[in-house]
């Protein structure tokens, strides 16, 4: 089985990269983090500044991921079964010796490649930018050092590890959401438009903890008390940022396995 | 033409509804080795969810599909193995080559990249191998989709509706091409029409379905066997002719084909004797055949 899924992952690699959507997404946040750079420019008097490198690092990442990265991997993950279903291309893979449950599990492989790769250009270029404009250095406060440089970029790395998990949780959900609707523009739709309305109600009742999309606000907001100076206590953040999107992913999962797996396409 | 008995596919009670629609009604067929076997009727007559449930894309309600000793539901893989499968409408990826197209499929089915290039030969598809799916006309991606049927060398092809939206020429070309793999390489075929002809020119056996039940499963030949007491006659002039036909006391029925062609069905009078009383009246009497079934009379007779 595992043999299979790596074959089938090896298929929807190939097809990333032939499809114009993945360099089009790349381009786009390239430009999206260019431009905050430049806008950058304006709010940052003081470039020279000891540790304003990683203060214009988070603010861009965080906007261009949380504007931009996310609506990118909705949209990928949304098209992941619907463009099959829709153009019918399903039916040629599905005659042939792979079960349902191998095809479905290459294509979160392959969401959860493309939405590693769409954070990674942000961060990457939101870095590029920040060393070449910004000072990093180490977190200094009354002639004591609190955090190193080195420390800081590997209590952010851990921040932007815990980031991948509600990220993997929205490609799931979009894999979710295309498994259900078959349309192409209704899964777009209706993807993006319910991370909307769950954005907007989650602080009017009050459920931002139970849901998955609050934890990348979390990381970021750990990473920001990092970079001010704060201890962090890593231990029930971490909990807390695998656990729940953790629990999401495994019921979306389940719930888009099981609608897949009785579904008659034809 | 089948070369023994040996049963490669096995089709139990199958049914299946489409909310209130009954597509499958307790179908049951076998598939012998070497054989070519026809899927007959009309449009939604319940021949591609019959082939849709063989090939695991649509999950019957109840009934089961045995592919040589594997059950299709429980043992889906092994059973697949053995299929090779063209859909009613095979899709690609359009910003793929042809060849591409395979590759991918190739990953899947474990075979070699040679195999695709002999495949793509053998449908003389090979120049066009490099060029992308979505400048292909309807034709070639049948084609395409029968290569990738062929990929992996299976032993049963199911094919759904090969030849439709084909030209006479591309027509011809898949007709002879699933007649040579059933003979030269013997392979079992599953081949769904609504195309009487088609199912004539390759078939061993053919099952007729209507509203998801079988209406008849026989030899083509008893099939298509000429309807007795019925000849198309081409006649002239043809209008008088057919007035004096109708005076014709064995006459049963009489049905206009064309301008100068009439079917006649007799009740206990010869051909023979038809003619003699066209003659004898000074019509010009061209051809006198016995007429073959068409698959609309076809339907209604086996109903009936």
């Amino acid at each position: 089985m595992i043999k299979r899924i790596l074959r089938l992952s090896q298929n929807e690699f190939y097809k990333l990269a032939r499809q114009k959507i993945t360099y089009f997404s790349i381009f786009f946040v390239v430009l999206m983090s260019v431009l905050s750079g430049i806008g950058a420019n304006y709010l940052f008097l003081e470039r020279s500044e000891i540790g304003s490198g990683y203060l214009f690092f988070l603010i861009s990442s965080r906007t261009v991921i949380n504007m931009f990265g996310v609506i990118l991997i909705l949209i990928f993950s949304a098209l992941l079964i619907s463009s099959e279903v829709s153009s019918k291309t399903i039916q040629s893979v599905l005659v042939n010796p792979i079960s349902r449950f191998e095809f479905y599990v290459s294509k979160i492989i392959i969401g959860m490649v493309f939405s590693v790769l769409i954070v990674a250009t942000i961060l990457l270029v939101s870095f590029i930018i920040a060393k070449i404009n910004f000072t990093f250095g180490d977190y200094v406060e009354n002639g004591i050092t609190i955090y190193t440089q080195n420390e800081i970029f590997m209590n952010l790395s851990l921040c932007f590890l815990l980031l991948l998990l509600p990220i993997f949780a929205i490609c799931i959900f979009g894999l979710l959401i295309s498994t259900l609707t078959k349309n192409i523009g209704l899964a777009i739709g209706v993807s993006i438009g319910s991370i909307i309305i769950f954005d907007i109600l989650k602080e009017r009742i009050d459920i931002s903890h139970f849901l998955f999309q609050s934890y990348i606000e979390n990381s970021f907001e750990l990473a920001q008390n990092l970079i001010d100076g704060f201890k962090i206590n890593w231990i029930p953040n971490v909990i807390n940022c695998i656990a729940v999107p953790g629990i999401w992913m495994i019921l979306m999962f389940v719930t888009g396995y099981f609608i897949f797996s009785r579904t008659n396409f034809k | 033409m089948a070369r023994d008995s040996h049963i490669v596919l096995q089709v139990k009670n199958i049914k299946k509804k489409f909310q209130d629609i009954t597509a499958v009604d307790n179908l049951s067929f076998e598939l012998k080795s070497g054989e070519i076997f026809g899927l007959l009727g009309p449009n939604g007559a319940g021949k591609s969810t019959t082939l849709a449930i063989l090939t695991g894309l649509v999950k019957a309600d109840e009934g089961e599909v045995k592919v040589f000793s594997y059950d299709l539901r429980k043992t889906f893989i092994k059973a697949v193995k053995n299929l090779g499968v063209l859909v009613e409408i095979p899709s690609f990826y359009g910003y793929l080559s042809g060849f591409e197209n395979l590759k991918l499929l190739s990953r899947v089915k474990m075979v070699k990249k040679g195999e695709i290039y002999s495949t793509l030969e053998k449908l003389e598809m090979a120049s066009w191998a490099k060029t992308k799916v979505k400048n292909y006309s309807s034709g070639m991606k049948k084609r395409l989709g029968i290569a990738c049927a062929l990929l992996g060398n299976p032993k049963i092809l199911i094919l759904d509706e090969p030849t439709s939206g084909l030209d006479p020429k591309g027509r011809q070309i898949i007709l002879d091409l699933i007649k040579s793999l059933s003979n030269n390489e013997s392979k079992s075929v599953i081949i769904s029409s609504n195309l009487l002809q088609d199912i004539e020119a390759i078939c061993d056996r053919a099952l007729l379905i209507d509203k998801g039940k079988a209406i008849f499963c026989e030899h083509v030949d008893a099939l298509l066997k000429p309807i007795e007491n019925s000849y198309t006659l081409q006649i002239e002039p043809f209008n008088k002719a057919c007035s004096a036909l109708k005076s014709f006391k064995g006459l049963r029925k009489i049905v206009k084909l064309s301008s100068n062609s009439v079917k006649v069905v007799l009740s206990n009078s010869s051909s023979a004797e038809l003619n003699q009383y066209l003659v004898r009246k000074g019509y010009k009497v061209y051809e006198i055949k016995m007429s073959k079934r068409t698959l609309q009379e076809l339907f209604f007779e086996l109903k009936d």
